[in-house]
């Protein structure tokens, strides 16, 4: 493995391509697993990156949608690439997408924004999602798995409908723990309590990667700096352009107050705010401004 | 004597234009604040296509921007409240100024100031920055407490600004003004008498949304400017007043997402237009939009572009 190509977690440049629809499946209520086949290869895809789907045919709804690249499932080859989007139905746009049948083609931009930073990673990293953050998680897991690393992966959600993919996390030989809010599967309580729990047997996990709500992140993120544990986070935000262009999604970080552990360019804005599609949407945790966000 | 224009490649086609003096192969250009300063673009489309790149305004310091969250999604458009924010003006001429200036595509940039000095020593310095072709004067913003705006509702505030600008560089100076005024004309007239060399609008519109639920804004600044197919109609009606108020020339804005959207404003008189919204839903958009325009001047016969503005049947 070429460790400075590990480090490079931002890809190549997007491609704005056609899309098929292989699958698009009902997989809990109100969760669609959609598979695409791109119909000119991607590029290098990172773990942690997306793409923007188009949901209609003209102008209403307006704006792309933003998808984590799911899973990778099959290698990229010339005829193009195999690409996976888990979502759930919050909106208009998803709505439209869970009506969408196979052979379907569709506008898809993308792998954009940078993902996990993989470069300094070994030992046992713990995964953390919550609802539909695990979405982006499981493309990470492959990952982490093809790199020899034994992971734990902690799925939170608000009842056991909403806990998705602890079989295919199983698959990739990962230790897998479920809590729910009601109790309705594992652990009952917040996906953050079970951290704090998961904690005092394994204390010190090499990197802690999570994906999920505001709140959760917020607690992960002051969990893992008081124990001085390296945490990435992937964030969400409304989003225009995807391509950095808008400047409508971004976040408060820190600023010049911590070194720049991804690299010097990232202040070149001369502002604290960084853009969830161009920075991000991966993050330290400890370089986002929490009490501003 | 009027020394002979050096002929460019592109001056025998349909599309190319003369606007205020810049040389533009097509009369489509990215609008401000929608397109970066390109690189972000570059992957996606040849920027060699385009009439011209109006960068993201840029202001003497560097801004921070507005809080998140910053835009919103309504009925056939968006909400936006940017503020602003941009690498500041050393910075954009050591850092994005270089890869602009690997296009043939003109690099018109557009400038911000808090108060009238700010925008004179844009001006002035910009003036000597030779890859430069011209400024676009954004008295309009409706996203930033100081300035801006102030001087795009007020007639006189206009005059005086474009004048002081025109005092300080001999670049084309573009004046783009807010659709957020009583009396557009009157704004029009000022700046054409204070040496503006064309007119662009319109900006964003003002607005608002709010979530039922929480009732809360859903801007931070709870109020931002509206873009996208849904004010069309209300910029072509805008561009259509101004062209009727003065003889510079005046360059469309607004909703523009199709060759049909941009074909309606040359045909109420707008010599240029600028593509905004779409370029975040469609990187391709502009592209599509100048293939397009040329297809329409193929299918109805028109030999150029000029023939169009301004060609509004009304009987």
């Amino acid at each position: 493995m070429n460790p400075s190509r590990t480090a490079d977690n931002k890809g190549g440049g997007p491609s704005l391509v056609k899309g098929i629809i292989l699958e698009n499946a009902n997989v809990a209520p109100s969760y669609y697993k959609m598979k695409v086949h791109t119909l000119i290869p991607y590029g290098d895809i990172h773990p942690g990156q997306f793409v923007m789907v188009k949901v209609s045919e003209g102008f209403s709804p307006l704006l792309r949608r933003p998808f984590s690249i799911h899973s990778l499932w099959k290698q990229s080859d010339k005829n193009g690439t195999d690409i996976e989007i888990l979502y759930k139905i919050v909106g208009e746009g998803t709505n439209l997408m869970a009506r969408w049948r196979e052979g379907r083609e569709l506008d898809i931009l993308g792998p954009l924004g940078r993902g996990f930073s993989l470069s300094a990673v070994g030992g046992n990293p713990v995964l953390v999602g919550g609802g539909i953050g695990v979405a982006g998680l499981f493309a990470l897991g492959q990952k982490l798995r093809d790199l020899g690393l034994t992971i734990s992966v902690l799925i939170g959600g608000k009842t056991k409908e909403h806990v998705l993919c602890i079989e295919n996390f199983h698959a990739l030989g990962a230790e897998v723990h479920a809590a729910t809010e009601d109790g309705s599967l594992g652990f009952h309580g917040m996906v953050t309590d079970m951290l704090k729990f998961f904690f005092r047997n394994r204390p010190n996990p090499s990197a802690i990667f999570a994906c999920g709500p505001l709140e959760m992140m917020r607690v992960i993120a002051d969990i893992t700096e008081t124990q001085s544990i390296p945490c990435q986070v992937s964030l969400e935000s409304r989003m225009a352009c995807g391509l950095g262009a808008c400047l409508g999604c971004v976040i408060p970080t820190r600023g010049n107050i911590f070194r720049k552990p991804l690299g010097a360019t990232r202040h070149e804005n001369g502002t604290s705010f960084q853009r969830v599609c161009k920075e991000g949407p991966v993050f330290n945790a400890q370089e986002v401004n929490w009490e501003r966000i | 004597m009027t020394p002979v224009r050096q002929s460019c490649p592109h001056c025998h086609s349909r599309l190319s234009i003369d606007l205020a003096g810049i040389q533009l192969k097509n009369p489509v250009m990215v609008a401000s604040g929608t397109f970066g300063y390109g690189q972000e673009f570059a992957h996606l489309m040849d920027l060699n296509r385009l009439g011209a790149i109006i960068t993201k305004g840029i202001s003497l310091e560097p801004m921070e921007g507005n809080p998140p969250p910053r835009i919103v999604e309504t009925p056939g458009g968006m909400i936006n409240s940017i503020g602003l924010q941009n690498v500041g003006l050393h910075a954009f001429i050591r850092d994005k100024v270089p890869f602009l200036s690997q296009f043939n595509t003109p690099i018109i940039t557009s400038i911000f100031g808090g108060a009238t000095k700010e925008f004179q020593e844009l001006a002035k310095r910009l003036d000597d920055v030779p890859e430069i072709a011209g400024l676009e004067v954004n008295i309009s913003c409706p996203n930033v407490a100081k300035g801006g705006v102030l001087f795009g509702v007020d007639p006189e505030m206009a005059h005086l600004v474009v004048r002081k600008i025109k005092q300080s560089t001999l670049k084309p100076v573009i004046a783009k003004l807010t659709p957020n005024v009583t009396d557009i004309s009157s704004i029009a007239r000022a700046v054409e008498e204070a040496g503006a060399d064309a007119i662009s609008l319109i900006n964003t519109l003002r607005a608002m949304a709010i979530d039922s639920q929480s009732r809360r804004p859903l801007l931070s600044t709870i109020t931002g400017g509206l873009s996208g197919p849904a004010i069309k109609p209300v910029a072509l009606r805008f561009v259509w007043e101004v062209v009727n108020a003065v003889s510079i020339p005046v360059i469309g804005i607004g909703g523009i997402m199709t060759p049909r959207d941009a074909l309606e404003f040359i045909i109420a008189g707008a010599r240029a237009v600028q593509v905004g919204t779409a370029n975040f839903v469609n990187p391709r958009a502009c592209i599509e939009i100048i293939d397009g325009i040329e297809a329409y001047l193929v299918e109805k016969g028109f030999a150029h572009i000029s023939e169009v503005v301004g060609s509004l049947r009304i009987s």
